[in-house]
């Protein structure tokens, strides 16, 4: 290259930076547009051309239009009778058969039957599956439902500007003729009736072919465009079910084998699916999408041991019944993991309860201390190596709980059964070695030996020997401590079903242990006996009430005690 | 960017290709010769004239590119790429045209120049050089920006006339004659320099 070139091209290289790069990008834009060619005709030329466009696109407007069909619909009313129902949206949320979930323990309490400790802990209400991680790919499909023998519509939509006459049309495999319209049919939209079949189940389809129209005195085919096939379902009993089998509960884990039968293919035509899956008492835990006709094996592992779980095979399909898309429960069982430790056999015998004690030997396993618990309260601790426990004689409803450690962690162990005392034994657990001294009397009026009068005996007296100790006869929380006119210090009890009180009356008002608002146990310790003011004359005595809904009662209902004729109690004497 | 996202992509943004570049992702190359390959092509076939040497300057740009980024991040990247092309694509010329003559747009944008850069062949390049490129970009400040742009196009680019006619929508006899109007107005200013080569 002659130097005067390289000087030329090395002073165009050093061209300004800022003008290079501008114009560069300008460049870029510019060059990779592409341009329509500048055509320059003679003025004559280009009219010719316009005409030799223009016309043929006139002639073409001026033709007449084949009529083309669009597609079928149901009808959901026609002439004022409905038809068949159309459900695109009708679909629930998938986890609707959660809600339906209720505890039905009927006694008024919050329905954990008073067991906080974890373990064992039962359904408590509405169970919902909102956070659930199925990501559910409801499939977007026109079905209609009808019921078997019932009559539905069919509209055929034809786009027919020009008002061609239409001849007939083929409906699976049948000609229907013009003259087999119904009324309010045109030549855009042929309605026509067909029949359920009455022993039709499950999906019913409807193809259409061979649409003819008249084109002055030829017979033509419509143009077919749109879907050919509509889909109407019909509820039928042969639902899919689940079988599972082989099931196994382990420490940690359950598994069963599940196979699924869907003979009408409900599942399967409509896009749906299958899980195996795995609930808690509010949502669902884990989930298999689980296959159809072939057997599988699921296994839920890594859960709490002697925990309760709900297992459930759900399918989300249409079932024709008219709700769409939705979730069906084909299988439900609740099921319990096995424990660590169990604790069985618990049995009352008199005042002695007595259990026995399993450990899985297959864990590091150490217990503790064990626990008699009412009411949330330790009553009573035994050794681990106990396997009783004694004096249990207090209304309540009792459970045992084994203290243990498990390796660095520390568990409880609750067991699942329990033991109810709805009735004291004898008037000697409200008051040491007591004895009645004066009974009820309802309505009868009896002598009072204090006020020297006739008048009825609300309660029983039970007479203190040497330890005026009164203890609670049943769990509850206490409401009340006062002093009455007539009954002197008053603790009242109530017994937490909201009926229910029991009133601790003519007591010493330095010796009550309690306060309002304390939870007692059976057992617990009120105060000491004295007597109240108007049965001052009789021996010191625990003036001992009960009441439902503000009505005094006997108190038999909760203590035993023998009846005996009026003359033969002491305070007749 | 996450480089899986990348690939999801059918043509890169500028942007993510840059950050390729910037991650040492060899993909960078791949996005870069998929989105830019051809458009570079053709800068090289105007100067070198030669498919297989545009070839070899397609990858010595690509190379380049790599050694730039980082630690340079290119606002424009098709403008970074064309004036590497462009700077390898003369570099190559020169190798090629050391002994001959090549029928290249180069050449003949080179020759235009003749008529307002005349003289004998001098011994001083470094001055002759430096004082060139001064005035021509004197020159290039006082013309409007379709002058620029078509100056740049012909001189920097060597790209064709009937190429340039067509970007900015106007005929070939119109851009020869700006550029004969820009030669003109060099030639003067080279003039009262009292520039001789």
């Amino acid at each position: 290259m002659r130097q005067k070139d390289e000087i030329k091209l090395d002073a165009l290289s050093m061209m300004d930076d800022e003008i290079i790069e501008k114009n560069t990008q300008k460049r870029n834009k510019l060059m990779c547009k592409k341009r329509a060619p500048r055509w320059i005709l003679p003025s004559s030329v280009a009219a010719a051309v316009i005409v030799a466009i223009m016309v043929p696109v006139l002639l073409l407007l001026l033709m007449k239009q084949v009529p083309i069909y669009e597609g079928m619909t149901v009808l959901e009313n026609y002439n004022g009778t409905s038809s068949a129902s159309i459900d695109p949206e009708r679909r629930g949320n998938g986890f609707d058969f959660l809600s339906d979930k209720k505890d039905n323990n009927g006694n008024g309490n919050n329905g954990d039957n008073g067991n906080h400790y974890g373990q064992n802990k039962k359904p408590t209400g509405e169970i919902v599956a909102e956070d659930s991680s199925i990501d559910l790919d409801i499939p977007e499909q026109k079905m209609y439902y009808a019921t078997p023998g019932q009559d539905i519509y069919i509209n055929v939509h034809i786009s027919n500007p020009d008002n061609f006459v239409i001849l007939s049309f083929t409906l699976n495999g049948k000609m229907y003729s013009s003259y087999m319209f119904e009324d309010g049919s045109d030549m855009e939209n042929l309605i026509l009736k067909v029949t359920v079949p009455a022993d039709a189940e499950g999906i019913i389809e409807y193809t259409i072919d061979a649409i003819k129209y008249v084109d002055g005195t030829d017979i033509k085919d419509v143009i077919m465009k749109g879907e050919r096939t509509i889909k109407v379902g019909v509820y039928t009993d042969d639902q899919p079910t689940a079988n599972l089998s082989d099931e196994k509960t382990d420490t940690f884990g359950y598994s069963f084998d599940v196979s699924v039968n869907d003979n009408r293919l409900l599942i399967s035509r409509c896009g749906g699916a299958v899980y195996a899956m795995l609930l808690d008492d509010t949502s669902i835990i884990e989930y298999r999408e689980l296959g159809l006709g072939s057997s599988y094996h699921v296994e839920f592992t890594s859960l709490q041991s002697g925990a309760e779980y709900r297992i459930a095979v759900v399918a989300y399909y249409d079932s024709f019944d008219g709700k769409g898309f939705s979730a069906h429960v084909l299988y439900e069982k609740t099921i319990f993991t096995g424990a660590l430790v169990a604790i069985t056999d618990v049995k009352l015998e008199k005042s002695t309860l007595t259990f026995d004690l399993e450990i899985d030997e297959r864990f590091p396993i150490t217990v503790t201390s064990i626990d008699l618990v009412s009411n949330d309260i330790v009553v009573q601790s035994v050794d681990a190596d106990a396997r009783k426990f004694e004096n249990v004689g207090y209304i309540g409803e009792y459970f045992v709980v084994a203290n243990y450690d498990h390796g660095e962690e520390k568990g409880k162990a609750i067991s699942t059964e329990s033991v109810v005392i709805d009735k004291l034994s004898d008037v000697s657990h409200l008051v040491p070695g007591g004895t009645i001294f004066k009974p009820f009397s309802g309505e009868l009026q009896i002598w009072n030996k204090s006020t020297l009068d006739f008048r009825e005996h609300h309660a029983i007296d039970i007479k203190v020997t040497e330890d005026a100790s009164v203890y609670a006869a049943a769990p509850g929380t206490v409401t009340s401590i006062y002093y009455d006119d007539r009954n002197g210090w008053v603790v009242a009890i109530s017994l937490g079903d909201g009926i229910t009180e029991m009133r601790y009356e003519g007591l010493n008002e330095y010796s009550i242990e309690v306060k309002i608002g304390d939870t007692v146990v059976g057992g617990t310790l009120i105060g000491n006996a004295e007597s109240p003011i108007m049965e001052v004359a009789d021996p010191e005595h625990l003036h001992f009430s009960v009441y439902e809904n503000g009505v005094a009662i006997d108190p038999q209902k909760y203590v035993y005690y023998e009846v005996l004729p009026f003359a033969e109690y002491e305070f007749m004497k | 960017m996450d480089t899986k996202e990348l690939k999801s992509q059918r043509v890169q943004t500028d942007e993510a290709i840059v950050e390729l570049y910037w991650k040492r992702n060899e993909d960078a190359i791949k996005e870069t010769d998929k989105k830019y390959g051809k458009y570079l092509l053709v800068i090289a076939d105007n100067i070198v004239h030669n498919r297989l040497d545009s070839e070899e300057c397609l990858n010595d740009t690509y190379l380049g590119t790599w050694n730039r980024i980082p630690p340079t991040r290119p606002v424009s990247l098709q403008s970074f790429l064309a004036r590497i092309m462009r700077n390898i694509s003369v570099g190559r010329f020169r190798q090629n045209t050391a002994d001959k003559r090549i029928p290249s747009e180069l050449v003949t944008s080179l020759d235009e120049l003749e008529e307002c850069i005349a003289g004998e062949d001098s011994m001083d390049r470094e001055r002759a050089t430096r004082e060139l490129a001064e005035i021509i970009n004197q020159a290039l400040g006082a013309m409007t920006d379709r002058e620029q742009y078509i100056f740049v196009c012909r001189y920097y680019y060597a790209d064709k006339i009937s190429a340039i006619a067509n970007s900015l929508g106007v005929s070939e006899v119109t851009v020869n004659r700006t550029l004969s109007k820009l030669r003109s107005d060099l030639k003067s200013r080279l003039d009262q320099a009292g520039y001789t080569i």
